[in-house]
């Protein structure tokens, strides 16, 4: 449609127009506090805007999910130093049981005491953390280890499955968080397996054999030195996690600064170029309206 | 022998003469605000005089029309310029807001969210709710390019319906071009009348803001105006309606014969609507279908690869699409939550797949998206649209500028000035004042002559 104005009205209007988007756009940024809204405002800065809130996400995510695996680490060390205890319990009734003097009586009692250390050290690894069992490697549905009183060796099960699963580092790397009750508990080398470091004195307490307890004290002191390795592990791996964690926590608030920086809106900027525009559109409407509006006309008689 | 009588006689054709130019100074006058209008000029001529013969004086010539056909096709010229930038800048924005920047939503939000189901999932590979979870984002995936690919889809259904409603503009105003030729064909004060002038002028710049012409103007006084320069869309008295051909891909537009001539209309709005429709557009809709492609035919293939909660291959992809139109297709297949494969070939149980995908997020991609992350390939997608529009925007604002500096000039030409109309009338006022009071005396003089007779 053309439009009746004169070619000075209509600058007039456009500069008007355009006076209004300027205020608009300074107003609606100051309220959202984004500067970065819509495509057109940053047409270059949509991609590093983005993937900074993606790596965010994923950071958040990867602390998440280091505090889940923290969880069943605290379990798992707190559980592995119970069975330390328990293994130096073990070690501490071999040493009594030793002594040539002492009777088979007690040998028959204290055997009884390491049966139920046994029993102890085959539920420890029977522990769950969020319906898993943390012993039990990648299958973590299925009990590593039963004890069966009526066997020969009561402990019976695989010892979990292979671990393979690892936990993200918010660098991009991946770390094993934990070993299966195989691992821990019945070690392959030489006298390693505390199950039967514990059995095997156990079997001699009862059967009353001084031989038998000498060399299960051996195996218990070999057993131990091993089980506490595990303990360690585990505390390492506590390290890391609490490592990690700090650095996902130090990436996010990198990554929220450089977000802040390409979408946050300068207030006082913004706050600024609303006055401009405020006031250039009052200067403007001001002098439109003082524009003389007589004509030869209007003087004629 | 020059006589009182022939006096009288010219100063009464003088007083006729005035008339005219009064009259041609009150049109000017009433139609200073009016669309197109050209002030015209009563050109004064003054009568071959012989003190001996007589009858002197003053008679009318032609008006004379202040119009400027230089300055006119300047006008147009920014017009058609201006049309094809607003229009573009019209069709960017109802894209715009397809994708969505805010914290969390579109796209990229959807992606981001698909990825850190994985992420959670490869804590608790075993865990049902875990990948329940998995399949709920990736529907949500799955939803959120059928919602972008639905509003590049409606913008360009829109865009389409553009270039049918300027088609009938353009047949309605070359209808009044028409109707213009035939009135001034008439003859007689048709051919100079000012009111057919001012409504070819306004006509013709309305065309100019929709499509590219060239207008002959023709010794008859009419005006044939051919598209593009070489189309017929009015010759004569006779209009050459243009079609757009909307039915199938890319869209046309047709002339009087059926011929294409799409490409020969460069400005405009319907030129930037056709630009628009089969250019513009359907890139932003290859690059977000090579988008969906590529991230489902990645994700699948490392599932694929994996093994699920049976530690099986699973026998079901997680995506399917249709092969054209990816984005608008793409879906979650019937997968149960125990066949999505978290853990790695060889490692039952474990959440190396799980990882991987997890992964995918910020890994770079095949050559189809310049090896770019996902999100950064939405990102540029999304920034390549913000780009046209700012570019658009500041051509409009250019064009717009430029198209009020030719009506400037133009007015500065043809428009009406109050002040010199005042001026002309208090001019020929006064002439015509002078003349009466000429006749007045030769009257009396005329009376005295009389009265000797009797």
């Amino acid at each position: 449609m053309i439009s009746s104005l004169d070619p000075s009205a209509e600058s007039f209007l456009s500069g008007l127009e355009r006076l209004h988007q300027r205020a608009g756009q300074a107003q609606r940024r100051l309220s959202s506090g984004k500067k970065l809204e819509t495509p057109s405002d940053g047409p270059d800065r949509i991609s590093h805007l983005l993937s900074a809130r993606a790596d965010l996400e994923q950071s958040q995510q990867i602390r998440l999910n280091l505090g889940r695996y923290k969880a069943e680490n605290d379990t798992a060390e707190k559980s592995l130093a119970r069975a330390v205890q328990l293994v130096e319990r073990a070690i501490v009734l071999a040493t009594q049981n030793a002594n040539t003097t002492t009777p088979a009586a007690s040998r028959t009692a204290s055997s009884d005491e390491v049966t139920a250390i046994l029993e102890q050290l085959v539920g420890i690894t029977q522990i769950r953390v969020e319906d898993r069992y943390i012993f039990a490697g990648d299958n973590d549905q299925q009990v590593p280890y039963t004890y069966d009183g009526t066997q020969v060796y009561p402990v019976t099960g695989a010892g979990g499955a292979a671990v393979t699963r690892k936990a993200q580092h918010p660098a991009g790397t991946q770390f094993t968080v934990s070993r299966n009750a195989a691992q821990i508990f019945d070690g392959a080398g030489p006298g390693e397996s505390v199950f039967h470091s514990v059995d095997d004195l156990r079997t001699s307490l009862s059967g009353n054999s001084q031989a038998g307890i000498e060399v299960a004290l051996q195996d218990l002191h070999t057993a131990h030195i091993y089980l506490n390795r595990q303990l360690a592990f585990y505390g390492s791996v506590q390290n890391r996690l609490q490592d990690a964690t700090e650095f996902a926590s130090q990436k996010e608030v990198l990554l929220k600064s450089q977000m802040s920086e390409i979408e946050d809106a300068d207030p006082a900027a913004e706050v600024l170029e609303l006055r401009q525009a405020s006031t250039q559109l009052e200067s403007s409407l001001a002098s439109r309206a003082q524009l003389p509006r007589r004509t030869l006309f209007d003087y004629m008689g | 022998m020059p006589n009182l009588l022939s006096s009288l006689l010219s100063s009464a054709g003088s007083l006729r003469t005035f008339e005219k130019a009064l009259s041609v100074t009150q049109n000017n006058v009433a139609n200073a605000s009016t669309p197109g209008f050209a002030k015209q000029r009563l050109s004064l001529l003054a009568q071959p005089f012989n003190p001996d013969i007589g009858l002197p004086g003053v008679h009318s010539g032609p008006v004379m029309s202040s119009r400027s056909v230089y300055a006119e096709k300047n006008v147009w010229r920014a017009q058609e310029y201006a049309g094809f930038y607003s229009q573009r800048e019209a069709a960017l924005a109802q894209l715009e807001p397809v994708f969505d920047l805010g914290p969390g939503s579109g796209l990229s939000g959807a992606f981001s969210r698909f990825f850190q189901s994985f992420s959670a999932l490869a804590v608790s590979p075993s865990d049902p709710a875990a990948r329940e979870v998995v399949i709920g984002r990736a529907e949500s995936v799955a939803e959120s390019f059928q919602v972008t690919a639905r509003g590049v889809g409606d913008a360009k259904a829109l865009t389409v319906q553009g270039i049918e409603d300027v088609a009938r503009e353009i047949n309605r105003l070359g209808g009044a071009l028409r109707d213009l030729n035939v009135e001034r064909r008439r003859g007689g004060d048709a051919l100079t009348d000012p009111s057919i002038d001012a409504q070819y002028s306004t006509t013709l710049e309305e065309l100019a803001e929709l499509v590219d012409y060239t207008a002959l103007p023709q010794a008859d006084g009419t005006y044939s105006v051919l598209l593009g320069g070489e189309e017929p869309l009015v010759i004569g008295d006779v209009l050459h309606e243009i079609k757009a051909d909307t039915s199938g891909v890319p869209a046309r537009i047709l002339d009087f014969n059926d011929q294409d001539i799409t490409t020969e209309l460069e400005r405009g709005r319907l030129s930037s609507l056709l630009d628009a429709a089969n250019r513009l557009i359907p890139s932003f809709e290859a690059d977000l279908n090579s988008l969906a492609k590529e991230f489902a035919d990645r994700v699948n293939t490392m599932l694929a690869a994996g093994l699920d909660a049976s530690g099986q291959p699973p026998a079901v992809d997680l995506f399917t699409y249709a092969p054209s139109g990816e984005a608008q297709s793409i879906a979650v297949t019937g997968i149960q939550p125990s066949q999505i494969a978290a853990a790695a070939a060889g490692a039952p149980g474990g959440n190396g797949t799980a990882l991987a995908i997890a992964g995918l997020g910020n890994a770079p991609n095949s050559p189809a998206l310049g090896g770019q992350t996902f999100t950064a390939f939405y990102g540029g997608i999304a920034g390549k649209v913000g780009r046209e529009l700012g570019a658009a925007r500041e051509s409009a604002d250019r064009q717009e500028s430029l198209v009020t500096q030719a009506r400037s000039m133009r007015a500065d030409i043809t428009a009406v000035s109050l002040d010199e109309e005042a001026a002309h009338l208090m001019q020929f006022q006064r002439a015509y004042q002078a003349s009466a009071q000429m006749v007045t005396v030769l009257n009396e003089l005329t009376e005295t002559m009389l009265g000797l007779l009797r």
